[in-house]
């Protein structure tokens, strides 16, 4: 079982869009089982398929070793979208793929994602928290957007001013 | 009136900087209004802007503090500060962005940006830099909050954002800070 290297930052395919997967054909199964291996071995929650040099939209989750809130397990999703958004929460975050820095980045509370199960059945979660917190950041790993683009304050925030 | 000093201080960190300098203002009847302090590497840097009391003299605070200062080995400067500058309800001067910028590390990356603002009238409120990665392939992360000034169009600052993205071979990221109304 392959453990692979995750990239880091300034990694070209960390920056770029990936490609949507047409065919669940043995590449992909293996993929898919290279992420779990790689995200198991990693101390991270969650990972996308750029992180391990593969750009296809293809994401790995699990957070219940890291959070009590409510989640779905192991989830793994191919071609994932975000259908619809609720609530607004500030997460501190920090990736594999940007050692050594952290922020406070604006995410929905609650999504709806819906992608595709290794077997390609359609599977559609409703997640809210941490794990939302994680899908988002994974399905923006897709787009080549990393939490850096979505910092929302700088810690002192709460002090700073704002224009009416 | 009320009179405020600036302190500015960077020293050595190690536990007890903090409360030996509040200790010299507590007990000179200072009372600590803003501050911003950070640890920078192993250097740990403080600036409180603080209230005089009526009463005591800037002299006989700045001996005690020197006292501090020799005895921790910090850099240290105080600076009164005008009624007008030491005002709570300052205005801002335009629209609050976040701007990322990042990218290997190289000479002249927060030169190119701020140099940008500047030419605009761009205030910039807050700002934080960190070198991360491999000591082979450091990458610079430098994050600001700027006030756009409302004559100012925000998509030509993209415009030359995205010139200066390509010439220094870095990411660039603006959008307008959000904070979360909750």
């Amino acid at each position: 079982m392959p453990v692979l290297k995750i990239l880091q930052y300034p990694h070209p395919l960390l920056k770029s869009r990936s490609k949507q997967v047409q065919v669940i054909d043995d590449r992909i199964i293996r993929m898919i089982q290279n992420l779990l291996d790689t995200l198991a071995a990693s101390p991270g929650v969650a990972l996308a398929a750029p992180q391990i040099g593969e750009s296809y939209r293809l994401i790995a989750c699990d957070v219940s070793r890291k959070t009590k809130e409510p989640h779905h397990g192991r989830v793994i999703l191919i071609n994932p979208t975000i259908r619809q958004r609720e609530g607004k929460r500030i997460f501190r975050e920090g990736c594999l793929s940007v050692p050594d820095y952290t922020g406070n980045v604006n995410r929905s509370e609650k999504v709806w994602v819906e992608g595709l199960d290794p077997q390609g059945q359609r599977v559609n979660l409703i997640s809210e928290g941490f794990e939302a917190l994680a899908l988002q950041h994974e399905i923006d790993h897709l787009d080549g957007v990393l939490f850096l683009d979505r910092i929302a304050s700088l810690s002192t925030d709460l002090f700073r001013r704002r224009v009416y | 009136m009320n009179r405020f000093v600036i302190i500015t201080a960077a020293g050595p960190d190690r536990p007890g900087i903090i409360a030996r300098i509040t200790q010299v203002l507590y007990r000179t009847g200072c009372n600590i209004e803003d501050t911003s302090m950070t640890l920078l590497r192993g250097e740990f840097s403080m600036i409180l802007i603080v209230r005089l009391p009526q009463k005591q003299s800037l002299n006989e605070i700045k001996r005690r503090l020197k006292k501090v200062q020799t005895a921790l080995g910090l850099s240290l400067l105080l600076k009164p500060l005008s009624a007008n500058e030491a005002r709570r309800d300052q205005q801002p001067l335009g629209r609050s962005f976040i701007l990322s910028v990042y990218g290997a590390d190289k000479p002249g990356i927060v030169y190119g940006v701020t140099r940008l603002m500047a030419a605009h009238g761009i205030n910039i409120t807050d700002m934080n830099t960190r070198v991360i990665g491999p000591r082979n392939e450091p990458v610079y992360i430098m994050i600001l909050e700027m006030e756009i000034p409302k004559k100012v169009k925000v998509q030509t600052i993209k415009t030359k954002l995205n010139k200066l993205k390509k010439a220094v071979n870095v990411d660039i990221t603006l959008h307008p800070a959000e904070p979360a109304q909750l």
